[in-house]
């Protein structure tokens, strides 16, 4: 791997988290309308004491610098994202943001990980054999309803799993990461019961995935399977096996994970609206409330956050790509 | 156990409705150099690939035999087809494809072969047996950690080479191992090629589209158009009495210094052996040619009538 | 490829008439049922199905078939607005990307794999929050932010093999300007490929929208799909087992989605298959 290879993903990194923080930097100050008197018509409204106001202004006009001139806004607004520093919670005020979402983050990140995980692991294998040669019949049935599902966006299909197995059959819980009423604790019956209301979710995001990895998979494998280091490796008499693995499959993996990346802005968004509507305590449910509340600092807080993940996770992905594709890094000296 | 490195004998291929091999017969004998001439959509790709027993649908053998000393290989298992590959005919693909694949280094390439058919080996004897593959082939050592996108078009074709000696088969087979090379790089491949076949003492079947070239290789030349074989002799027959027309325009079609006409028609042979009246071969009849004798050793097609010749000089 | 010529003239068919299916429903459907029932506190309060009510009520009051039927066309308008401008935007960027090339073409690419890769729901988000999604129009123009990419991108591609070809070298030689070059050699051979974007568009526009208008981002006076699916799922008509709110709007977005699914599937062959269609 090249030193220019790695220093042009971390361009590309930063330029992303720049232009995300900038963007949440423009976007208060052009929209009609004070935010802040919106809060706190809404607080008034809710018959919440308005007596902390005098404060919440003053944050708010601190957090957001409005006093001083754009630049110098702009400069401290960056140096505290530099530190974290998302500014406080408009509604818990004076609970910075931070906090909040460091309490919901590793819901999402788990559901998200593990979901995606399986999606894409499963759908690829599924997709790569329903292209080899020597897959029975019967198993390519699988194919079309899996797609079908695949069109639909994974909160339709929350709506109908929770409705369907969780309100009306009661098989699953509907709501939350424990049993209400439940202590959690670090063993294992806690585990077995965060695994229990995870279930549904995490169902929802790879029964909606899974449909278009093994579609993906399986037209790569079809494009590799007619190229020519195929014949040859065939020709050599290599034991079908190792020609499905190692020829095949290790070159049509390469595309597949590239689109692994492409789509992790996506499958983030999908899972958060699944969290929603599980009332699932992770990034999505907050961002529910963040909203219901006009909490504007939480909203912006916790859409950089994604951002930030997302563009985290590609980064690493595609740090590891020239260790699968030994054609890549050279390609870029 | 014959002396015949490979014989097809009335070969019929089909790619679904369109035949593209329609009766071919001829040998190979040991330790002579065979070529295979003709235009794409000749049918000789279809004759290796037949050979190798790797014809996919919707490519298949409607009717012949294919016998690789002796064995009739269309009519083994795809485990014992598998067994025999590399080991008693290898392959050296079209000199522009991407035969090599892109993910592994060159050694793991050939190691993959050779333990393949001959099991688990140890890693130095395995490494020093690859260096001397290369070596042969006028490679460097170091070529073997690297991986086939750092090589030249040359380089791979010579790794394909290397590969393909790995196992001292008794047949090579090599299907146009240099178009799409510099002509320099041509010649080097080439000589690489003919220098490993004399080492094994094999037989080498080269398949090309330039006539007057693989004239100079090969020691027995058949002419393909369309399916069929037209002529059939030693590389000196053909290259002094071509007989059937096209195989006269395939030569001629070779502009020489100093000659004037540069192409011309296909010629209809008044002297023609097969007696009657010739028409150039421009007609072409979906029924069959008789092969008829030049001189011993060398077979022309007339294409009016044909009856199962097996042709073994 | 992934499906064969008959199951691709199958696909498209089926999707087809599932498309034309929902549309008839919504905009005749649209003309014959009353709209007054559509208001709050018109019917009774979250009554399952009846012969006064064949889709029942939800808690507000009003008639769940007078709501589906009229949210139907407005949902489709989102898309099909969304879909238009991000289809317009993202051609004309694919033009001059792929046929300027040089530094122009690096920035768009650039945005443009900028916009594909970062979750677009968290700067969908930001923008209706503090945009205030008033009427739908404003929505889709919000959501269409995120349409035009994808498309960008095929069309990039297309323009860039088809601007070597004879036929563009010629007009060049007679003299055609850019513009003209563009429109009348480039473009008609792109046309599969922008309808295929737009199919694509239409599609992630209104996965985007539903998606703010279930987050409560949405505007909540006039009848859609994601409306309804926002009221029902606050009033907690999916714990209250209330099937015949959320179910109808949900199964008619699941028609939605499979029928723009057949019908860009059957085209997929001449757009890029690899990318994924859907925003959010």
């Amino acid at each position: 791997m090249t030193a220019v290879y790695v220093l042009r993903r971390t361009a590309m990194l930063a330029l992303v988290v720049w232009a995300a923080a900038s963007f949440n930097f423009l976007v208060p100050r052009l929209a009609p309308g004070d935010p802040v008197g919106a809060i706190l018509a809404q607080i008034t409204r809710q018959g919440g004491s308005v007596a902390g106001s005098a404060e919440i202004i003053a944050s708010y006009r601190a957090t957001f610098g409005l006093d001083e001139p754009l630049g110098v806004q702009y400069l401290r607004y960056l140096a505290a994202l530099a530190r974290f520093d998302l500014g406080p919670s408009l509604t818990s005020f004076p609970t910075p943001v931070m906090e909040i979402i460091g309490r919901a983050l590793p819901w999402t990140i788990g559901l998200l990980v593990a979901s995606t995980l399986i999606a894409f692991v499963v759908g690829t294998i599924l997709g790569a054999l329903m292209a080899w040669r020597g897959t029975p019949a019967f198993a390519r049935f699988l194919l079309p309803p899996l797609v079908a599902l695949a069109a639909v966006p994974y909160y339709l299909l929350a709506i109908v799993l929770v409705s369907v197995l969780a309100f009306g059959l009661r098989i699953f819980p509907s709501a939350g990461t424990v049993s209400v009423g439940a202590l959690p604790a670090f063993d294992l019956a806690t585990a077995g019961d965060v695994l229990y209301h995870s279930l549904l979710p995490a169902l929802s995001i790879v029964l909606a995935a899974i449909g278009g990895w093994m579609l993906g998979m399986r037209a790569l494998v079809v494009s590799v399977i007619g190229s020519d280091f195929l014949v040859l490796a065939e020709a050599k008499g290599l034991p079908p096996r190792r020609v499905f693995l190692v020829y095949a499959l290790r070159n049509a993996i390469l595309p597949q994970i590239t689109g692994l990346a492409i789509s992790l802005g996506t499958i983030a968004s999908g899972a958060v609206l699944v969290e929603v509507i599980f009332s699932y305590p992770g990034l999505g449910y907050l961002l529910l409330q963040a909203i219901q509340n006009a909490d504007y600092t939480l909203i912006q807080g916790i859409t950089f956050v994604l951002v930030l993940a997302v563009g985290l996770a590609i980064y690493v992905l595609d740090l590891l790509y020239p260790v699968l594709d030994p054609r890549i890094s050279y390609a870029q000296r | 156990m014959s002396d015949l490195a490979l014989t097809a004998i009335d070969l019929h291929v089909s790619y679904g409705q369109t035949p593209a091999l329609r009766g071919v017969s001829f040998a190979v004998r040991e330790r002579e150099v065979f070529g295979i001439a003709g235009e794409s959509g000749s049918g000789k790709t279809t004759i290796a690939m037949a050979a190798l027993g790797l014809l996919r649908p919707p490519g298949r053998v409607v009717r012949g035999r294919i016998l690789l000393d002796g064995v009739d290989v269309l009519r083994l298992s795809e485990e014992a087809l598998r067994r025999l590959r590399w080991r008693d005919v290898a392959f050296v693909p079209q000199a522009s494809l991407n035969a090599l694949n892109p993910v592994l280094r060159v050694e793991e390439q050939i190691e993959d072969a050779i333990v393949a058919h001959e099991g688990p080996q140890g890693r130095t004897a395995l490494r020093g047996r690859i260096a001397g593959l290369l070596d042969a082939v006028a490679l460097a050592g170091s070529v073997a950690r690297r991986y086939p996108h750092e090589l030249s078009g040359g380089m791979r074709q010579r790794v394909c080479i290397a590969m393909a000696t790995a196992l001292h088969p008794r047949l090579l087979i090599a299907d146009e191992p240099t178009s799409a090379l510099d002509v320099i790089v041509q010649r080097s491949v080439v000589e690489s090629l003919v220098a490993a076949t004399e080492r094994l003492g094999a037989s080498l079947v080269v398949i090309g589209h330039d006539l007057a070239l693989l004239a100079q290789l090969v020691d027995r030349l058949m002419v393909m158009r369309r399916g069929r074989v037209v002529e059939l002799g030693s590389a000196r027959d053909l290259y002094r009495e071509p007989t059937h027309p096209y195989t006269r325009a395939l030569l001629e079609a070779v502009p020489a210094i100093g000659n004037p006409r540069l192409y011309r028609t296909p010629l209809a042979a008044p002297d023609c052996v097969a007696g009657g009246r010739c028409d150039g071969g421009r007609s072409f009849s979906e029924g069959s040619a008789t092969m008829h004798d030049v001189s011993p050793g060398h077979l022309v097609a007339c294409e009016s009538t044909f009856t199962a010749a097996i042709v073994a000089g | 490829m992934s499906i064969s010529g008959l199951w691709r003239r199958r696909a498209l068919l089926a999707g087809l008439t599932i498309l034309s299916a929902l549309l008839l429903f919504g905009v005749v459907g649209a003309l014959v049922v009353d709209r007054a029932a559509t208001r709050i506190g018109s019917g009774p309060f979250g009554e399952a199905p009846s012969a006064a009510h064949p889709l029942g009520t939800d808690t507000t009051g009003r008639d769940m078939l007078a709501l589906v039927v009229h949210a139907t066309p407005a949902t489709l308008e989102v898309g099909l607005l969304a879909g238009a401008i991000g289809t317009l935007v993202g051609t004309i960027l694919g033009l001059v990307s792929g046929y300027y090339r040089g530094p122009v073409d690096t920035l768009i690419r650039s945005v443009a794999d900028v916009a594909l890769t970062i979750p677009a729901l968290a700067v969908l988000v930001v923008l209706a929050a503090f945009l205030q999604t008033t009427t739908l129009e404003v929505l889709a123009v919000i959501v269409a932010l995120f349409a035009w990419p994808s498309g960008a991108r095929a069309i990039r591609a297309q323009t860039l093999t088809l601007r070597e070809r004879d036929f563009v070298a010629l007009a060049k030689v007679s003299g055609a300007s850019d513009i003209a070059i563009l429109f009348t050699e480039i473009l008609p051979n792109l046309l599969p490929f922008v309808v295929a974007s737009f199919i694509g568009a239409v599609s992630g526009a209104i996965v985007a929208a539903v998606g703010l208008q279930l987050l409560g981002l949405g505007p909540l006076n006039v009848p859609s799909l994601g409306m309804i699916l926002q009221f029902a799922f606050q009033y907690a008509a999916l714990s209250r087992g209330m099937w015949w709110w959320w179910g109808p709007p949900t199964l008619v977005l699941v028609l939605l989605f499979v029928g723009l699914f057949l019908v860009s599937t059957a085209l997929d062959e001449i757009a890029n298959p690899r990318l994924r269609r859907s925003m959010v």
